[in-house]
């Protein structure tokens, strides 16, 4: 079931229905069957993974506090130990509680690897026997992935760490653990919540009110206005640019699509998060936000702290600190430190975690080669950012700058935007070699350039252009607005009828100028019989 | 110890009051590398052990509370 | 607390209304093009009682004339066929209008039996279907007709179809926004073009071994079974054509068919001189009569009706004139003056 489905505005108001008429202490009960039956609507035939997931990561966590309580009470009952007795104890504990984390989050990091590696690992199991062995029969192997499980494994095993690491108490209640698991309206493409955060409002459901209902709607119309009217209008033209280059598409026609890609996948992503937190906010549960106007970043580590933030915070809290702090990294850059170069010392226990930061973030998005490539050349311009800063200061203070000023901003975040666009060639194209020739042909075959391909060929009509530049102003222009706090409390303090039109206005542009259904080929209408 | 862990904090970010400044990571004053930067200062110059669960933007947010995070680690 | 619920009573209302027109401007209009989209709507707006419906493709709103009907024997009739009708959208036709209107007889015209449904496009279906009014035989029909890129919601909020035509829209969608005139004669689409080259007469064309589909033939038993339970008549037949579509083994398998279950079939292919017929005069293709033709041919189909049906006699009726006199007038102006469905009708 896609969010974006009639199908899916009707189950969430069946469940909303269910939801306030049940007493409230029952709701979140609601909510988690809720989520179950929308997980088994859309991927029962794989359900036992999320379930396996959720109970193993619940055992874990209630065994791994259970140690903790114990190792309090035992060192306040003998108090008479010494300071060395207390640490060997404690390290002990926390040894049998690592044992717990670590042998959960790699039975459950496992499936995650397994799912998206089994295929990529026939293919190659496949080829080395034929060129070695010359065996022609080829394994199959049709692996259907579980539904969201990038983010719920993410999730809980992000949640295990933090109870390992005692920053809250663990849910001893099953189902509400398993309801932070499998929150539905998350569940297909994230935010990757944080338990002491989700928890606040998850389960303690505020009284109905009607205002939540309306700003909901609003946020989730706001996101389907992101993915209908933008995303899904521009999506057919990238993707015929990146399959037809070779004809002759090149130069501006590949420049555009790297802009339009940009567009489409802010609007499709972005806009889904959308739908997620007003589905949510309907609830009366608060989704952490994904994205804070990541298009208007001065720099790349300042696009990945506002792009898909809860990934980017996840990988920094749960395996970019406990690596920079790991003490074969740090005694390596002390023995750097000593033995080679002081700057380089500094940096081993800091590049180190982030090459296996980028690598992974870059094998989360995808398990072909192609991501860890954009994944390293992310943390190259992270660096050369980072490294540059000395040089780039001296410029500036050469050249009297003002660092302030509107210009160098403006000249910084069309840097930054051009720069993760053409990153993103690696997205759009089947491989690193296609990726890079696509980079190239940027630079020829201008002269080919005609509007006619484009509205023709290659499948952006010149109305739907039109439209698509038009919502994409439109949708920066609110993001400025937003800046000096939420549009939709505005809209809400004004008179009741005249929120009706803005709200009512803009759904109708969102139905009419939404890029899905059929399409109106009006000669598929005419009366061809006469 | 403060003034200590001042001068250490001084050497990442020179023009902070870090008397005065109590948001340091809330504001993005420290980004991720800052942070880590001051860490491993920190370890060697108090011989403490800071770990992954330590890493909570309270603990970070001004030398105050740098302080007291150093304080109730070399207790232990 | 009556004033908030009013309040919001209230502002459902206006969003429906807004909605509403919304969808009316969007839906396409069917008038001054693609007038054979009128003929399902404007179906309801016949509130005499019918002495005969015509079901089948677009050949019986091209080739069987309502108003000759009226005109030769006081019979009032309508065609409720569409562009690319099969047999199964005829049955739910058909159900709809012995409940709305009665009629003594059903006519079906037999031509598309072979088709696949995939045979309809999706305009097609959409112009059949749209016009109807909600009831189960419309949930039925788009049930039975629904492609497989189609969604039943689709039908059920049109603009969720129709909405990418905001590029499209012209004058005609604002003249007829909110009342559109008649532009059908009791269904008949009224044309005058003739056919330019020189077609070969060759209405077997179909290949031999050919035969009606299993599901055209299940909806033909179910059309059967349907007149037999309300008392109404049926009748099977194949109208004339110059070229095109028709073979002996299908004619055989309807004609037992027909002799097995107790209903008539008459195939009118044969007739084709008898009729009077001249090909460059009175088709606009190879397969569809126009509106000259038609007069010729349903003279000839009114006396078949009248020989074989008793139920239609009139004899015994005392003639009232009704909305079926101006009807007539309408259309004879129509026909002397060769003013064809397309360009608006006459209001009625």
């Amino acid at each position: 079931m896609s969010f974006i489905s009639l199908k899916f505005a009707l189950f969430v108001i069946i469940c909303l229905l269910v939801y306030y008429i049940c007493p409230k202490r029952f709701r979140w009960v609601v909510l988690l069957v809720a989520s179950y039956v929308f997980y088994a609507i859309c991927s029962l035939k794989v359900i036992e993974y999320i379930i396996i997931t959720t109970i193993t990561t619940y055992i874990a966590s209630c065994q791994i506090e259970k140690i903790a309580v114990g190792q309090k009470a035992y060192i306040k009952e003998h108090k008479d130990l010494s300071k060395d007795e207390k640490k060997a104890y404690k390290s002990k504990c926390k040894n049998k509680q690592r044992l717990i984390l670590w042998s959960v989050i790699i039975l459950n990091i496992g499936f995650l690897a397994f799912l998206k590696y089994i295929q990529l690992g026939v293919a190659y199991y496949n080829y080395y026997r034929l060129m070695w062995f010359g065996i022609t029969d080829f394994k199959i192997i049709n692996v259907v992935m579980p539904l969201g499980v990038s983010f719920y494994t993410f999730q809980s095993v992000g949640y295990l760490s933090d109870i390992f690491n005692s920053k809250f108490e663990c849910e001893k209640n099953f189902f509400k653990y398993a309801l932070f698991v499998s929150f539905f309206p998350q569940i297909i493409q994230g935010p990757i919540s944080r338990f002491n955060e989700l928890s606040e409002t998850l389960y303690c459901c505020p009284d109905f009110d009607f205002y939540r209902i309306k700003s909901g709607f609003v946020r989730i119309i706001w996101g389907l206005f992101k993915k209908l009217v933008i995303a899904d209008r521009l999506a057919p033209y990238v993707r015929n640019v990146m399959e037809l280059r070779e004809y002759n598409f090149e130069g501006f026609y590949v420049l555009m699509a790297v802009f339009f890609y940009s567009m489409q996948i802010y609007g499709d992503f972005s806009g889904g998060i959308d739908v997620t937190i007003g589905v949510a906010e309907m609830f009366g549960v608060n989704v952490t936000e994904n994205f804070e106007r990541p298009f208007f970043s001065k720099s790349i580590s300042e696009y990945w702290r506002r792009w898909h933030i809860t990934l980017g915070t996840w990988f920094k809290d749960y395996i970019f600190y406990p690596l920079s702090l790991w003490k074969p990294f740090l005694n390596l850059g002390k023995w750097v430190k000593n033995h080679i170069n002081e700057g380089l010392g500094k940096r081993v226990p800091l590049y180190l975690p982030l090459i296996i930061v980028w690598t992974t973030t870059g094998m989360w998005h995808g398990s072909e080669s192609r991501y860890v490539v954009w994944g390293l050349l992310n943390l190259f311009f992270v660096i050369l950012g980072t490294e540059t800063e000395g040089i780039s200061e001296k410029l500036i203070n050469k050249y009297k700058i003002n660092v302030e000023g509107f210009c160098f901003k403006f000249y910084r975040v069309v840097k930054t935007f051009w720069l993760m666009s053409f990153l993103r060639l690696f997205d759009i194209n089947k491989n690193t070699e296609r990726a890079i020739a696509a980079f190239k042909s940027i630079f020829r075959g201008w002269s080919y350039f005609k509007w006619e391909e484009v509205y023709g060929t290659l499948g952006l009509k010149k109305e739907d252009l039109i439209v698509a530049l038009v919502a994409i102003v439109f949708m920066f222009v609110i993001e400025l607005i937003q800046r000096s706090g939420s549009i939709r409390n505005r809209i809400f303090k004004l008179k009741p009828t005249t929120q009706l039109i803005i709200v009512t206005a803009f759904s109708f542009v969102v139905i009419i100028f939404g890029y899905y259904g059929l399409g109106f080929d009006s000669s598929s209408f005419i009366y061809g019989e006469f | 110890m403060l003034e200590e862990i001042i001068d250490i904090l001084k050497e990442v970010h020179a023009e902070i009051d870090y008397m005065t400044e109590d948001k340091l990571i809330d504001k993005r004053i420290f980004d991720s590398f800052d942070v880590v930067n001051v860490v491993g200062e920190l370890m060697d110059a108090f011989d403490v052990e800071i770990t992954a669960e330590h890493m909570i933007p309270a603990n970070f947010n001004s030398a105050q509370a740098i302080c007291e995070l150093v304080e109730t680690l070399s207790e232990d | 607390m009556m004033k908030k619920v009013f309040n919001i009573l209230k502002y459902i209302v206006i969003v429906a209304v807004a909605f509403s027109l919304l969808t009316m401007l969007f839906m396409p209009k069917y008038i001054e093009k693609n007038a054979d989209g009128r003929i399902t709507p404007e179906f309801y707006r016949e509130k005499t009682p019918l002495d005969v419906v015509f079901v089948g493709s677009s050949t019986v709103h091209a080739g069987i004339s309502p108003m000759t009907l009226y005109k030769e024997g006081g019979l009032r009739a309508y065609d409720r066929s569409n562009s690319s009708q099969v047999i199964a959208l005829s049955y739910y036709m058909a159900k709809e209008a012995i409940r709305c209107n009665k009629p003594k007889l059903i006519v079906c015209e037999v031509g598309f039996i072979y088709q696949e449904d995939d045979y309809v496009d999706e305009g097609s279906s959409r112009k059949s279907l749209d016009g109807m009014k909600w009831s189960k035989e419309k949930v039925d029909a788009i049930k039975a007709m629904i492609g497989e890129e189609e969604h039943f919601i689709d039908y059920v909020f049109p603009i969720l179809r129709f909405h990418s035509r905001w590029n499209d829209l012209c004058a005609e969608d604002i003249k007829y926004l909110l009342y559109k005139p008649t532009v059908t004669y009791n269904g008949q689409l009224l044309q005058f073009k003739t056919i330019s080259d020189d077609k070969i007469y060759d209405p077997y064309g179909l290949e031999e071994g050919t035969i009606a589909t299993e599901r055209s033939m299940y909806y033909l038993q179910k059309l059967v079974d349907l007149c037999n339970e309300n008392d109404v008549e049926l009748a099977l037949i194949k109208l004339p054509m110059i070229n095109g579509n028709w073979c002996n083994s299908i004619d055989d398998q309807i004609q037992s068919f027909a002799d097995k279950n107790g209903v008539l079939y008459k195939n009118f292919i044969d007739d084709f001189d008898s009729i009077g017929f001249n090909m460059h005069e009175d088709f606009t293709d190879g397969q569809h009569m126009n509106s000259i033709g038609a007069e010729k041919f349903t003279k000839v189909l009114y006396g078949f009706l009248n020989d074989n049906y008793s139920v239609l006699d009139k004899s015994s009726e005392e003639t009232k004139p009704d909305i079926f006199v101006k009807k007539l007038n309408n259309y004879n102006y129509a026909i002397e003056n060769k003013i064809p469905s397309e360009r608006g009708g006459d209001d009625l």
